[in-house]
């Protein structure tokens, strides 16, 4: 069932990257670019970190974590880029797509930011630089009912769950075509997903069956990994999973209040968390992710926090309190981690995605 | 005393079953592997099956090591957070439930709540006129403060202070626990009370006319033919399904409004098919002249005025679905069918509630700017009915009151002079056993009988069947004396002209015409008729009782003018 969209034409993606990087530069240049953005469109907008952050009133010393921006930015300027084409929105009546409950998030290689977005029930690929949202669905449509998890494959491939389809999607790189994974791999709530490099195999969490589905590239199951239980390497809902770039694998196990840190071949190496509402606590665990120093970020929605550890489940540091203001979450779900260590977590019910930086301190603690 | 003893014993062996129906642990929020998972129970320790929901207390923080001075926080997981709440976004309780239930541990076919909705009438009537389509407000609205000046505003909700004890605010906000008792599954789905006959619906929502509709009362259930209406409810009638035969309180597929289908008449007609309802309107809608609802999608709005600006018609348009009785009336009062409906009354005025069946009929026909143009072109044009039927006109079919003529003598019992009709005596479905009323005909117009209007038809009953329904054929072409041969007989049946070509069906409006030219519904059809060469005029002259002088050219004979008594 391969269904065609539209290619997002290339932009220059890497215009951001240099503007994110270059942070000083962009502190004298703030007024200008606040002024070009707004005439040319340009939703990204990105504040230097300002000193009234909570988040930058300790020591430089130490390791830190930065908000540098949200998508999208700005309600008025993401409904359409210019006057000309709202105009011509309004006579053909295209109604411009935005997010409205994301969930997941992804960032590919070429910055192309991927949300699953719930309540638009669609997959959605943002050109962060321009703020245009191309919007996948299963046909013109019908969407999808259940996105929940989203990862990197082989070969630039994008892979996602539906876990009320109960099906893994594929869309390979530079193709148009959407197809499912394995037709014949039957799924029993599949929510996270995640792909190992190291090994090349896709590690789906059953949430359901209380267990991971391991396949290979072509969706073919080689084995399960855990069972229900509350003991080691068992499983109570299971939902997210994260592997680093070592192949250690990270579950969220969820109605256990714990994270299960496993080896390459489903053992367990480690188990932290428990159930609580204080700081270094799970409320409701949802989406979990490492930084290029394997700290462990878990996203909790009913704390509305992200929580940091240390691969031994040290509790680090946390940010994030409920409300709508940069840094508080409503709900917020899915995190992920790139490789220059820029944190993006899918706030769902602020509708945005979230964009940290995190920072080694001076003398690294590890 | 032994009597007694085996009564107590009787009563406290009873216990654990009242007490085993009450709680959580056999509902599916027992998420403990205790609880009736899914798949394989594991005999390892069990969870607290309260801690799924319930996160306990710490009060010994964990300390961030990043912030060797801070001492980390002891969160408040119970914060009710209503004072900061954007408008819409879900606050309290309600925030405990969508955290599972999205689509992880639980589906959410009974959670998906979408941000940024509004919920009282006047400010969804604001979404609706923005370009904010794109907002998904395909549940209901949770996390809204559900108070005495909302009941008001909204005029049929029940005051929060009658609420029943079930149904409980959470600091006078409505949360996803005003309909759900998450620890208590006896009514299915977790309802704090059943939906059967939509009893949980109806403890809020006071809905006008609601209680003696037919579909709060008809016991109508599905023939086992088409699509199966009922999929979100285990209720197999109209009466039991209530609210729901139309309306879905979460993943409504036509979100506003949580209506089941996004097309406004996909509601209606899943139902009025005839698998469920007894007549089949879907078969009228399809013939080719139809009151089409299948051509408009989203123009409808419920709050629009009786006097109908954009051109649309959609089944609510003539229909209020909670309020159809299949009531009997007499005209010219409004039957059951349309009870409840907005309408436009003979003086021009918008009405919320119609009174007699023409006032529906003039939203769209009469002062709307966008109304359907009169198909024959006249003498005297007018494409207002309101004004064709108006009782001071020199002459008109009686439909807001009795006619002008006292001698009618063609009139079939029981009609007579002092009869008066309904505008769907004549516009109707065709066919002997088609449902009543305007859905749809095979003749133009969606007129109920043939009625032929085209110069050189040859006279019949068939082509003219319409108005021989009320007009005897016999008296018209063959009765009547001299005015009978001279005037209808010599037209309609010698030189085969229309009906239409002299009477104008409607009436001539008293502003445009008077008495001595245009009783007797004389205007005449201008693609037929044109002046007399010799006069200039084009003109009927009445000469009292059963006489007349015509003054026209017609199938190349000049009436300059030709005179009957």
């Amino acid at each position: 069932m391969a269904q065609n969209f539209r290619l997002n034409s290339k932009k220059s993606r890497d215009n951001i990257n240099r503007r994110l990087l270059n942070l000083k530069a962009l502190k004298i240049s703030l007024r200008l670019l606040l002024f070009v953005t707004f005439f040319s469109g340009i939703i990204f907008r990105v504040y230097a970190q300002s000193e009234s952050t909570p988040q930058n009133r300790h020591n430089s010393q130490e390791p830190s974590i930065y908000w540098i921006g949200q998508f999208p930015s700005d309600e008025k300027a993401i409904k359409t880029p210019n006057i000309f084409l709202r105009l011509f929105a309004s006579f053909v009546g295209k109604k411009n797509p935005r997010l409205i409950r994301p969930f997941s998030v992804f960032m590919d290689r070429s910055d192309q930011l991927w949300v699953l977005d719930q309540g638009s029930h669609s997959v959605d690929r943002i050109q962060i630089d321009v703020g245009e949202i191309t919007q996948l669905r299963r046909t013109k449509s019908t969407g999808f009912p259940s996105l929940v998890g989203i990862c990197a494959a082989a070969n630039g491939s994008v892979l996602f769950t539906d876990s009320k389809l109960n099906k893994i999607f594929l869309i390979t790189k530079n193709s148009n075509s959407l197809q499912n994974l394995n037709n014949s791999t039957s799924l029993n709530r599949p929510t996270g997903i995640a792909y190992s490099q190291i090994n090349k195999e896709i590690w789906v969490v059953e949430t359901n069956a209380h267990r991971i589905a391991v396949l290979n590239n072509d969706g073919k199951l080689l084995r399960h990994v855990g069972h229900r239980g509350t003991g080691p390497g068992e499983f109570n809902y299971p939902t997210f999973i994260w592997i680093d770039h070592s192949g250690i694998v990270y579950v969220v196990d969820s109605m256990n209040f714990r994270i299960q840190i496993l080896n390459e071949a489903g053992d367990v190496i480690s188990i932290f968390g428990e159930s609580g509402d204080a700081t270094g606590y799970f409320s409701h665990p949802k989406g979990i992710a490492t930084d290029s120093q394997q700290h462990i970020y878990v996203v909790d929605a009913r704390a509305n926090r992200v929580q940091i550890f240390d691969k031994e489940g040290n509790f680090l540091f946390n940010f994030g309190e409920q409300g709508t203001g940069k840094g508080e979450f409503w709900l917020p779900v899915g995190i992920y981690i790139d490789e220059r260590d820029r944190i993006y977590v899918a706030d769902s019910y602020n509708a945005r995605i979230q964009i940290f930086q995190y920072k080694p301190g001076a003398t690294n603690e590890k | 005393m032994r009597n007694r003893l085996i009564l107590l014993a009787f009563t406290f062996l009873g216990i654990p079953f009242i007490l085993q129906a009450q709680t959580i642990r056999n509902t599916p929020h027992n998420l403990s592997i205790s609880g009736q998972g899914i798949t394989t129970a594991s005999s390892a320790s069990e969870m607290d099956m309260c801690s799924a929901c319930h996160t306990p207390h710490r009060a010994v923080p964990q300390t961030p090591l990043w912030k060797q001075s801070a001492t980390g926080t002891t969160y408040k997981t119970y914060n009710s957070s209503t004072t900061q709440a954007v408008i819409g976004q879900p606050t309290g309780s309600s925030l405990l439930c969508l955290s599972c239930h999205d689509g992880t541990i639980a589906l959410q076919t009974n959670s998906i709540f979408s941000p940024h909705i509004n919920f009282s009438g006047k400010n969804m009537q604001s979404i609706q006129g923005s370009s904010l389509s794109h907002d998904l407000s395909d549940d209901h609205p949770i996390s809204f403060t559900y108070d005495a000046s909302l009941a008001y505003a909204d005029n049929e909700l029940v005051l929060p202070s009658s609420l029943p004890k079930e149904i409980k605010l959470e600091n006078e906000q409505l949360q996803c626990t005003t309909c759900h008792d998450p620890h208590n599954n006896m009514n299915g789905d977790f309802l704090t009370i059943t939906n059967r006959y939509s009893e949980l619906c109806i403890t809020c929502h006071e809905k006008q006319y609601w209680n003696s509709s037919s579909h709060n009362n008809s016991s109508a259930r599905w023939n086992g033919v088409g699509t199966y209406p009922w999929s979100h409810t285990p209720y197999q009638s109209v009466s039991e399904n209530g609210c729901e035969n139309c309306h879905e309180p979460h993943g409504a597929g036509g979100q506003e409004r949580l209506l089941n289908y996004s097309s406004e008449e996909d509601n209606c007609l899943y139902c009025h098919d005839g698998n469920v309802a007894s007549t089949d309107i879907q078969i009228q809608i399809n013939k080719p002249y139809s009151h089409n609802v299948y051509k408009y999608i989203g123009l409808h709005n419920p709050e629009e005025q009786a006097l109908l600006y954009t051109s649309h018609v959609e089944c609510v348009d003539c229909h209020n679905p909670h309020a159809s009785t299949n009531a009997n009336a007499s005209a010219p009062i409004a039957n059951g069918f349309i009870r409840g409906v907005k309408g436009i009354e003979a003086n021009g005025n918008g009405t919320t509630t119609i009174q007699f069946e023409y006032e529906l009929c003039y939203r769209c026909h009469a002062d709307s700017p966008n109304k359907p143009a009169s198909p024959t072109s006249r003498q005297i044009d007018q494409d207002n009915v309101r004004l064709e039927f108006d009782l001071n006109n020199p002459s008109y079919h009686p439909v807001e009151g009795p006619g002008k003529n006292s001698d009618v003598p063609s009139l079939i019992s029981p009609y007579s002079e002092s009869s008066i009709i309904y505008c769907t005596d004549c516009h109707a479905s065709n066919g002997a056993s088609s449902p009543a009323g305007p859905h749809g005909s095979i003749y133009p117009h969606i007129l109920k009988y043939r009625y032929q209007t085209d110069d050189n038809t040859p006279e019949s009953f068939q082509n003219y069947e319409l108005c021989y329904q009320c007009h005897e054929r016999n008296s018209i072409i063959n009765a009547m004396g001299m005015f009978g041969r001279k005037v209808h007989k010599k037209h309609i049946v010698r030189e085969n002209a229309s009906c239409n070509i002299c009477h104008d069906p409607h009436g001539i409006s008293s502003s445009q015409g008077n008495t001595t030219n245009n009783s007797h519904l004389i205007n005449f059809d201008l693609s037929v008729v044109s002046p007399d060469p010799r006069t200039s005029k084009l003109e009927y002259v009445s000469l009292g009782h059963r006489g007349g002088e015509c003054y026209l050219s017609c199938h190349g004979e000049n009436h300059s003018p030709k005179r009957y008594r």
